[in-house]
């Protein structure tokens, strides 16, 4: 899936050279620390301690996603930029989201905290720019959620398929303890590998 | 769904810390108790199902009621067990009582990883029975309760341990990391026991144990379902190659009796591997027969107790006793290992009425299997392809590019780490390894073993699976990997159903396909358009 922020919000653009962009690059580091930890810190406190401090990817991929998912998704606001925009690393942070026992709005909430967040930090810098700005750059933040909204439920489409693929394709009768006459009766049609029969 | 209040939303609208005050709830974790869900926990067990195995308590329940309907004296039948079991497993006694919680294993388990869920360090995990161990049979329990790390066995505590010993695959990653060498599974598979005996247990367990009971296969099949779908891939096996099979059945006399999961003979991708098991042995002439009485490898007795594990492996020895062979030959399977090396030879063992295996077609003495005379697919491949009896043509394999995962229960219960990879060095043209943690002994759980690959906890699977997933995205991003094999049928069957989700740019194997696959055989057609699953070979997409 791709992200076009532009062209959602038209009226409100968002034009290259603005004293926010050059506030947001400079303090990408402290935002996405903060927006990181905003998510990292729904888990206990043992598993945050856990998922922020371990770097290795391979041992800690929730740590992993979301911060690798949140500066691609970082990057795509910042850039003032007319083209679609492929976000593989975010899309692996909301199928992650996608299948948490959480809500939807919880699911994709994390992207209006930048909004807080960016406040927080901009202000403390002295930003001047006008309301305008500010509502350029919530405009994104909006069209960014719905972009990311789009890709939770593709996510939670493909979960629905995959359980729906499971008991077609047989894979869920290795061990569901198939019926032996529901076989017998599927194999009088036609040859057959994987038979689809209900369990019980 | 009720729109928040505007005081609600200083909490969050999300449930999650607020944006206002940035507070966590934060509680110890005796003190947060699990909550069911729908899709959080597997079915209960149909009460046909019960009453078939005399499991006892049989009823209608639902892990989401308050009320479980318990027997009355549930309590005293817990911690009667859990004394029995502790006077009988010298292992359950030294593994309640050595833990100095280092936290070597906190960050280890893949359901910890995937969820997020700190009663998923394994550590806490065995503490959800220590503390009740303690607060029941150690002194400084008895006088000090919380302060020593006790607690009372509760309802709440049972409900707790449902969750979390079915949040647990046994994959015993965990114990590859503990400095005093604790098999945190087996603090599972005590958790499992107990619950039984208050008739706290889950369906896609029990009813596959009752088939293998009743007709010796997970599926409940009868003996000419199992033999005509054999018969079904070799037709396959015919069309592709061009080459006749004709597999004996329940023969006596023949050299060696293969036992398989039956999942290799009834649903994709097992099936394919059930094919190269089948050209393998044609290639090399093997006097071997299958059995349909004992045409299950799995083992669902692992993952309820130890009484069920016994019977069910037993039935294995009593077939190869029955046929007269002289040893048996396992296929690709994982928990039918672990419960091969580390349990049968006390439970069912020595098999002595069996000869030390021995290859009839290289002559090499598996004296590593001398005591359970059984032996694995790939040790037994690895053998003939070291003593060059295989023609192999590892382009045939070059529309793959592979990776290999390590299935837990033979990488990690039987060692089973160089065979496989030997083999993929000879039956492909190149393949790669994944990442160095997540291999090996180190290799992550498939997230749905022991038998939680059921579609009721599909997210909880895909959580689980997500460590596994992510080191192959690793693989895949990097060296284009569109085939990922293993030598497990819990493996081929829910590893398909993650990449379909975490990566469905990968396909899932079993090592003898890529083997079958490879095999050049005697007679076979001139040229070999497609592979065993119909897919064509590099060179004839056309």
């Amino acid at each position: 899936m791709v992200i076009h922020l532009l062209g959602i919000f038209t009226e409100i653009p968002w034009t290259r050279g603005r004293e926010m962009e050059k506030l947001l690059l400079e303090n990408k580091k402290v935002i996405l620390e903060k927006w990181e930890d905003s998510i990292l810190e729904s888990y206990a406190h043992d598993t945050f301690v856990i998922f922020k401090k371990q770097k290795n990817p391979f041992a800690n991929p929730v740590g992993h996603k979301v911060r690798t998912g949140l500066e691609e998704l970082y990057d795509v606001l910042c850039e003032p930029s007319d083209n679609e925009v492929l976000t593989p690393y975010l899309e692996q942070l909301i199928s992650l989201r996608a299948v948490q026992e959480i809500s939807a709005s919880s699911a994709v909430s994390f992207v209006f905290k930048l909004k807080y967040i960016v406040r927080q930090e901009l202000t403390k810098k002295t930003m001047t720019g006008s309301y305008k700005e500010w509502l350029a750059f919530d405009a994104r933040i909006d069209a960014a959620a719905l972009a990311v909204f789009d890709m939770y439920m593709a996510s939670r489409e493909r979960i629905n398929r995959v359980r729906i693929s499971e008991t077609t394709s047989g894979r869920g009768l290795v061990i569901a303890g198939g019926c032996p006459s529901g076989l017998l009766r599927h194999e009088k049609g036609k040859k057959s590998k994987s038979p689809s029969v209900q369990s019980g | 769904m009720a729109i928040p209040k505007a005081e609600e939303l200083g909490v969050s609208v999300v449930r999650e810390p607020s944006l206002m005050t940035g507070a966590i709830p934060q509680k110890e974790w005796m003190d947060v108790p699990a909550k069911f869900m729908e899709g959080d926990s597997c079915y209960p067990g149909k009460v046909s199902i019960v009453e078939y195995h005399k499991f006892p308590y049989p009823r209608e329940w639902n892990p989401v009621d308050d009320d479980w309907k318990l027997p009355d004296d549930w309590e005293d039948i817990i911690l009667n067990g859990l004394k029995e079991r502790l006077d009988k497993f010298r292992t359950l006694k030294v593994f309640m009582d050595i833990c100095v919680r280092c936290g070597a294993c906190a960050d280890k388990c893949h359901f910890f990883l995937g969820t997020g869920d700190p009663k998923n360090m394994p550590v806490l995990r065995a503490e959800l029975l220590r503390s009740v161990y303690r607060n029941e049979f150690t002194t400084a329990g008895k006088l000090l309760g919380k302060m020593a790390g006790a607690r009372p066995l509760t309802i709440e505590v049972v409900k707790e341990w449902f969750m979390y010993a079915y949040q647990c695959t046994e994959c015993r990653r965990c114990s590859a990391f503990c400095p005093y060498g604790i098999d945190t599974a087996e603090v599972t598979i005590i958790l499992r026991e107990l619950l039984h005996l208050v008739g706290i247990n889950t369906n896609w367990i029990l009813e596959p144990c009752a088939n293998s009971n009743r007709t010796g296969n997970h599926m409940g099949l009868q003996p000419h379902t199992y033999k005509d779908n054999v018969s079904y891939l070799c037709d396959d096996i015919e069309d592709i190659t061009g080459i006749h099979i004709e597999p004996t059945w329940n023969r006596k006399g023949a050299e060696i009796l293969f036992i398989t999961p039956s999942a290799d003979v009834f649903a994709e991708p097992g099936i394919y591997t059930a094919m190269g098991y089948l050209l393998l042995f044609e290639h090399i002439g093997l006097d071997y027969t299958w059995s349909t009485y004992s045409s299950e490898g799995g083992n669902f007795g692992l993952f309820t107790n130890n009484e069920m594990m016994k019977k069910l492996n037993g039935k294995m020895y009593a077939e190869a006793k029955r046929l007269g062979v002289k040893w048996i030959l396992g296929g690709e399977c994982g928990h039918m290992w672990r419960v091969l090396h580390q349990y049968m030879d006390t439970m069912n063992g020595p098999a002595d009425f069996l000869e030390v295996p021995q290859s009839p077609i290289t002559g090499t003495v598996f004296d590593n299997t001398s005591s359970t005379k059984m032996v694995h697919i790939s040790e037994f491949t690895a053998d003939l392809i070291k003593n060059n009896k295989l023609k192999l043509d590892p382009m045939r394999n070059a529309h793959r590019i592979c990776t290999f995962h390590d299935s837990c229960n033979p990488a990690r219960a039987m060692g089973l780490l160089e065979e496989p990879r030997y083999i993929m060095d000879h039956v492909v043209p190149k393949w790669y390894e994944m990442p160095e943690n997540t291999i090996r002994e180190k290799t992550y759980c498939c997230g749905s073993g022991t038998g939680l690959n059921t579609g009721e906890i599909m997210e909880l699977r895909m959580r689980s699976g997500l460590p596994r997933a992510n080191a192959l995205k690793h693989v895949e991003e990097k060296f284009n990997v569109n085939m990922m094999s293993c030598v497990c049928a819990i493996d081929r069957a829910t590893l398909t159903s993650m990449v379909e989700y975490w990566n469905p740019n990968v396909e899932i194997c079993g090592i003898s396909e890529l083997v079958g696959n490879a095999l050049v055989m005697d007679g076979e057609k001139e040229e070999r358009e497609s592979g065993l699953r119909f897919e064509p070979l590099e060179g004839m997409e056309g």
